[in-house]
């Protein structure tokens, strides 16, 4: 890369001198350092590696020279400059900038943070969805037509599991919408701790990059759960699997740090734990799960990797894969929940302003999101529901159908907030009615799943697949694509045109049920998961659910393409279009530097719409 | 912190703001969310031990160097009391000094606690020693990256100089430090005792 | 994006970088990224195309991975004395080596899967086994084998045992010699162990017998 001297027309301002040279873009820097990290460590490792048989990338090379490259990448992107040097108590020579820069680079600015999450997490979406489309375009047909080997296809599937999961479901509500909105909406100007915030956000895509690349290593055929030991007989994609999911959440478990200090302890005099908005809640009771179980699976990863690259016998040396499982699961099941909890407490932050009408039983909502967060660290084995004894199945059963009793709160909520109200039809509440219906139907059969004996029938099929993307699509993306066009004039000070923006929730509304409701049909029909070849009789049926999946692939892209021309060139904006009255609405649309000049005072609940009710906020001069 | 007084353009180090008790409550708190999550792998650590190994303690494992890293860890996590002591009479050199001995003995305990896993005595296959490793390696790389948090003290206070206006990251480190202690412990009575 | 910069009161920029070397960049590392994922193959059979194959002679080393040979593509001419050195690498599976043309199959729900090849390269050729070390059996089949190696690995000698194969232990090796016998054409090797699936996970190649110099 060249660096040319720089002519810049805006001038440096405070006491550090100009510095006549322009810099190289902190991603590309960031590249290149992480390049010199990796070519460092996997050198050194390659060279004391008693092993003359090994590679010079080999796997416990790769494994070091990945460390230098993530911390090589973490460095250059602005860590060492502005988080490293001033730790130690070197000048510091950075500044924020602004424009579109600033999106690519690091910032302490939580709302930059914010977008960067949801950006990269836009980017892992597309990654994964172009992933999905590759395994829809198999399973049009009944023999291997696409992928030359069926450990192409069960790669496929891994690296979309993977990068859905742990980049798009766990990130883009919780380090993205609640990194922009949480600080905005308890009445901070600032997250607790954004320096933290500011290096954390790039390791999303650093994550990413890592398990979308993971083939190049090898193939490996465990899907999103990194099962051992069988992951220990695959290719050393694995590496990059265990190394990839581990830097993602990492980076959530910071997100989840810095929510829950910035709303125990940044809230406006007056935000009281009574008055706290339900996306605050939402966030909280989800940051509390990550902190528990991201370290759990974070470890187990660590020690599944050693399996593979020492090799430690760890998962097999009880005899049984039972320890893995039990493990993964332990996480696994929370962070079904980490994915739906946001959308839950989005739908009840949403309706209120949209139904003008008073949230309805507010306490039940906050209650179960709390025992949703609770019960979900006690249904982990029903995933696991063939290797368990009636001993443990029983019990498990029953937590799984009583997780369903908290979950129906939000639904009683919603409901009873819309009930007899002046119910404004538009993209936003229609995307979160629409979501309400798909959580509902992957409730009802999850329901089915939880009763021992239809699971047993059902186990691996793709009745269990139809089932997960009802609820993690149908819950979580619809809530976020509700929340993107909710909070667009927020985010930029424009809107859209509400005919298109409901075009094309119909779209994706359409589409993903005709080609989910298929996979619990094309499952109790005996359609396997996890293989690329099926039985011919399954052919047609899966050929036009595939044509149903690539709507909603196209649907997907329509609506984010809409989303962005709306950002860039949809008409200006209102203030506070939909007249909420939480905290967030009193910043400035768009949201750009300060959020409040002077501290806020919350007085009133958020939610009141009753007659006579007042303001919910004062500020002081 | 630093950016929301980030109003004069001017970003200011973590120790150079004067702290509020609101500040220094939010501070403690996020440091003990993260301590917890620390704690977690540390928990699933021992629970693997047991479910692995059961109860079983190899007879050959190594046991000067856990009692004298034991040692280190304590003398280190005193010279940090001491800092913190320094630190509430804004004594700078007096912090640096302790740091500088709490920092050779979290060395000398890093090493030591290495020597017993990877001396080569136990065997990385057997069932006691597969758990081993790892817990002892992990311990290890929780007090490597605590080790250069200590570092990190030592060079603000010594660099800012009469410019820091608050002393938490000195209190922060003791705090770390003796929570790795307490790791340490548990981690070695539980290896090597139980 | 945008945000409107009059907004923020006090610009705090710095020093801005270059646009267009960022676009570059990024643009360049995501050609690169989608090639090496997706054009892997092509690329390297281009690669391989421009490159004329030479006859392999003297010393062949063969590996076995999970699950693919290295290399997957070989050239012997009729005549030639070679030494061929298999070695599986795999850290936990049996693998073995087939040469031949053809499948037998059997019938299954799937349709029909091969066994192994119809036709055996090594029908009455001389093999002389220089090494051995963890060999699982070695299927002799037609062939003539003699032994330099005490004890010599287990020779599965009767007849309906499949076509000639060493199987090898994860990490075992063996070495044999022979002269290429006179069966010019396109041949292929695989490993055909757990019923055809290495085989049709990729674990194939292809050996070139090229006609003697005359």
């Amino acid at each position: 890369m060249s660096v040319t001297p720089g002519n810049s027309p805006l001038q440096a301002t405070g006491e550090l001198p100009v510095v006549p040279r322009r810099r190289m873009s902190p991603p590309m820097k960031g590249v290149i350092w992480a390049a010199i990290g990796f070519l460092l460590l996997n050198s050194i490792v390659s060279g004391i590696d008693p092993d003359v048989l090994h590679s010079y990338v080999n796997q416990v090379s790769v494994v070091f020279g990945w460390m230098g490259a993530m911390v090589g990448w973490l460095f250059g992107v602005g860590g060492w400059d502005a988080l490293v040097k001033p730790a130690f108590g070197f000048p510091l020579k950075w500044k924020e900038t602004v424009g579109w820069r600033r999106y690519f680079e690091y910032s302490t600015d939580h709302k930059v943070i914010g977008i960067q999450y949801m950006v990269s997490s836009g980017l892992g979406f597309l990654i994964a969805g172009i992933a999905a489309m590759m395994m829809r375009l198999q399973l049009m047909s009944d023999h291997m037509w696409l992928f030359q080997y069926s450990k192409g296809y069960l790669t496929t599937v891994g690296v979309h599991g993977t990068i859905m999961m742990f980049s798009v479901g766990t990130v883009f509500m919780v380090g993205g919408l609640g990194n922009y909105l949480i600080p905005m909406m308890v009445g901070s100007n600032s997250s607790a701790f954004s320096r933290l915030s500011g290096i954390s956000v790039w390791m999303v895509p650093a994550g990413i990059m890592t398990v979308a690349f993971s083939p190049l290593l090898g193939d490996w055929t465990t899907g999103w759960r990194g099962y051992q030991p069988l992951a220990s007989q695959d290719g050393d994609g694995i590496i990059f699997y265990y190394l990839g999911v581990f830097i993602l959440l990492l980076s959530s478990l910071i997100v989840a740090l810095n929510l829950v200090a910035t709303i125990v302890f940044k809230r406006a005099p007056g935000l009281t734990w009574n008055r706290l908005p339900m996306y605050a809640w939402g966030m909280l009771a989800v940051s509390f799960l990550n902190i528990i179980w991201i370290p759990e699976i974070m470890m187990t990863f660590i020690l599944a990797l050693l399996a593979k690259i020492v090799p430690l016998p760890l998962f097999t040396a009880v005899g049984s894969p039972m320890v893995y499982l039990q493990m993964f699961w332990l996480f696994g099941h929370p962070e079904v929940y980490i994915v739906v909890v946001p959308a839950l407490a989005l739908w009840m932050e949403i309706l209120p302003v949209l139904s003008k009408k008073t949230l309805f039983a507010r306490q039940w909502g906050v209650i179960g999101l709390v025992f949703v967060m609770l019960l979900s660290g006690m249904v982990w084995a029903h995933h696991l529901f063939p290797t368990q004894g009636n001993s443990t199945i029983l019990p498990i059963s029953f937590f799984t159908e009583m997780i369903s009793i908290p979950t129906g709160f939000a639904f009683m909520v919603a409901i009873g907030t819309i009930w007899k109200s002046k119910f404004t039809l538009n993209t936003p509440s229609l995307l979160v009615l629409m979501s309400m219906f798909n959580f509902l139907i992957g409730g009802l059969t999850g329901v089915f799943l939880a009763d021992p004996m239809v699971n047993m029938q059902l186990h691996d099929t793709f009745f269990v697949v139809g089932h997960f993307h009802y609820t993690i699509i149908g819950g979580m993306v619809f809530s976020s694509f509700a929340a993107m066009y909710y909070y667009l004039p927020k985010f930029s000070g424009r809107t859209f045109n509400d005919k298109w923006g409901q075009f094309g929730a119909y779209w994706i509304f359409i589409a993903f049920n005709a080609t989910f409701f298929q996979f619990f049909i094309v499952g109790l029909r005996g359609m396997n998961r996890w293989v690329p070849v099926y039985p011919h009789y399954l052919m047609w049926q899966n050929f036009e659910i595939s044509i149903c999946a690539f709507l909603l692939g196209f649907g997907f892209l329509y609506n984010i393409g809409y989303i962005i021309w709306a950002w860039v060139k949809g008409p200006a904006a209102e203030e506070n279009p939909w007249k909420a009255k939480t905290l967030e609405w009193y910043a400035p649309s768009p949201a750009v530097g300060t959020n409040f000049e002077t501290e806020p005072q919350v007085v009133n609940g958020f939610y009141d719409y009753s007659d006579g009710a007042g303001e919910a906020v004062v500020f002081q001069s | 912190m630093a950016a929301s007084s980030n109003q004069s353009n001017d970003v200011l180090y973590p120790m150079q703001t004067p702290l509020s008790r609101a500040d220094l409550f939010k501070l403690k708190g996020g440091l003990t969310l993260f301590l917890i999550g620390l704690a977690v792998p540390i928990l699933l650590l021992l629970e693997m031990r047991y479910v692995v190994a059961g109860g079983y303690v190899a007879p050959q494992v190594t046991q000067w160097p856990a009692i004298a890293a034991t040692v280190a860890m304590l003398l280190s996590g005193l010279f940090t009391v001491a800092g913190s002591k320094s630190a509430k009479k804004a004594n700078r050199p007096g912090i640096v000094r302790s740091y500088n001995w709490a920092i050779l003995f979290a060395l000398i305990a890093i090493i030591l606690i290495g020597i017993p896993a990877f001396n080569g005595v136990l065997d990385p296959v057997s069932h006691y020693g597969e758990t081993f490793i790892p817990t002892m390696g992990t311990i290890d790389v929780y007090l490597f990256f605590t080790w250069i948090g200590m570092l990190a003290t030592r060079s603000r206070v010594k660099r800012l100089g009469n410019k820091i206006e608050n002393y938490w990251g000195v209190y922060a480190t003791n705090i770390v430090l003796w929570f790795m202690f307490v790791c340490w412990v548990v981690t070695w009575v539980q290896l090597y005792y139980l | 994006m945008s945000d409107d910069l009059e907004k923020n009161q006090q610009p705090l920029v710095e020093r801005e970088w270059s646009r267009r070397e960022f676009l570059l960049g990024a643009g360049g590392l995501a050609v690169v990224g989608v090639g090496a994922l997706f054009a892997k193959s092509p690329i390297a059979n281009a690669f391989q195309s421009l490159r004329p194959q030479t006859t392999d002679q003297g010393h062949v080393r063969l590996y076995q991975g999970d699950f693919y040979f290295d290399p997957n593509h070989m050239q012997w001419r009729v005549g030639d004395q070679v030494t061929l050195h298999l070695m599986n690498q795999s850290p936990n599976r049996p693998h073995e080596m087939w040469i031949g043309r053809g499948f037998d199959t059997t019938p299954t729900e799937f349709g029909p899967i091969a066994t192994g090849f119809h036709t055996d390269f090594w029908d009455g050729v001389h093999i002389n086994i220089l090494e051995a070390y963890h060999v699982s059996n070695w299927v002799t089949n037609n062939a003539i084998v003699t032994s330099q190696v005490s004890p010599h690995p287990w020779l599965v000698t009767g007849p309906g045992n499949g076509n000639f194969s060493p199987t090898l232990e994860p990490g075992g090796y063996v070495t044999w010699s022979f002269t290429v016998p006179n069966k010019p054409g396109r041949w292929m090797y695989g490993c055909f162990v757990q019923s055809y699936i290495h085989y049709d996970e990729g674990m194939r190649g292809t050996i070139d017998i090229l006609p003697a110099k005359v």
